[in-house]
């Protein structure tokens, strides 16, 4: 792996369950960099490690928060601490997240930080691009979907001066 | 064994059902179930075991010893099935049953109905039909499993990002 990527420090964020198996079906993009991963499952801790050391690659950091609906203030005010804190601790060159409002978060707040922010609005979202997809599609540097009908619109769901989500493929 | 999983957001009572009552008709295959964490309305699985929540490595050891899963119509759901090489029978959730926040769920499905492996069910009155096509499926075909990781040409796009960042 090319020694380029070695001073890079990656944040990688998403919630559990679907999103988190995208992130992971990306992840050799991360080999060679300085990793930290941050979901709402402690199982996922494992699947990191085991990748690390079948790879030999070095141990990435584990953070987790807490799982926040957009319903949910006070856990949507826990999880914005959360990320603050480890956004603190890391200092990410680059912030990435399949979603979902947890990944929204870190992005805002890495931008913050200056990180660079790349948004892979999850592969479901196959009609329009997810609710947090939209909340940070003027925010991220580089904001994905994963189907290119959604990328280039009907010709209504753009207003002409939108910014609209790139295609650059897909995790599956 | 089939493995029933909704994911661990909501319950999904109606596929919950309709999966627990086809079970009770055809009873040679076992049925594990994670139904997500059930409140009093929600109905609680009767011929199947059942849990509310299975962590990453409990899925996969399900999945791997099932010889066939249904889900909701979520990606986890959907990747897992497709790499690890099962038949999977799908059934979105509906916003406005209170399933789930949008209706994205139906278009996964829609793109995915077709897939190699893929079916189907969309209601519960489909759900016996979409089982025995899967079934019938898993007998005659050998599976491919998908790859484990994404396209290279994705990976190094992201991984450009990355460098230039």
């Amino acid at each position: 792996m090319g020694s380029d990527l070695h001073k890079k420090r990656v944040l990688a964020v998403s919630s559990s369950g679907g999103h988190w198996v995208q992130l992971m079906r990306f992840r050799p993009a991360f080999d060679g960099c300085d990793v930290a991963y941050m979901t709402t499952e402690p199982g996922c801790r494992e699947e990191v490690l085991t990748y690390a050391t079948e790879r030999s690659l070095p141990t990435p950091r584990f953070y987790r928060t807490v799982i926040a609906n957009r319903w949910n203030k006070l856990a949507q005010i826990r999880v914005v601490f959360d990320v603050l804190r480890v956004i603190v601790r890391e200092r990410p060159d680059v912030v990435i997240s399949t979603g979902s409002s947890l990944g929204f978060f870190a992005l805002r707040i890495g931008k913050l930080f200056s990180a660079k922010t790349l948004w892979i609005d999850s592969i479901a979202n196959a009609e329009q691009l997810s609710f947090s997809g939209q909340q940070i599609l003027k925010h991220a540097d580089v904001c994905l979907t994963q189907w290119p009908e959604v990328a280039e619109g009907d010709g209504q769901r753009y207003k002409p001066d939108d910014r609209r989500p790139e295609y650059w493929g897909a995790v599956i | 064994m089939i493995f029933l999983s909704v994911g661990s957001e909501l319950p999904f009572s109606r596929l919950v059902k309709a999966v627990d009552e086809w079970g009770r008709e055809n009873s040679e295959l076992d049925i594990v179930a994670q139904v997500g964490k059930l409140s009093e309305q929600d109905y609680v699985p009767l011929h199947s075991e059942h849990h509310d929540f299975v962590d990453p490595t409990k899925y996969s050891q399900l999945a791997e010893a099932s010889v066939l899963m249904i889900a909701h119509a979520g990606m986890g759901s959907i990747i897992s099935a497709m790499t690890i090489g099962k038949p999977l029978v799908i059934m979105p959730r509906r916003a406005e049953l209170r399933e789930a926040t949008t209706d994205h769920q139906c278009a996964t499905a829609k793109k995915f109905e077709g897939k190699e492996g893929i079916f189907v069910a969309w209601d519960e009155s489909e759900i016996g039909q979409a089982i025995s096509n899967a079934l019938e499926y898993a007998k005659q075909a050998q599976f491919k499993r998908a790859e484990k990781f994404a396209p290279e040409d994705f990976i190094r796009r992201i991984r450009s990002f990355i460098v230039e960042a």
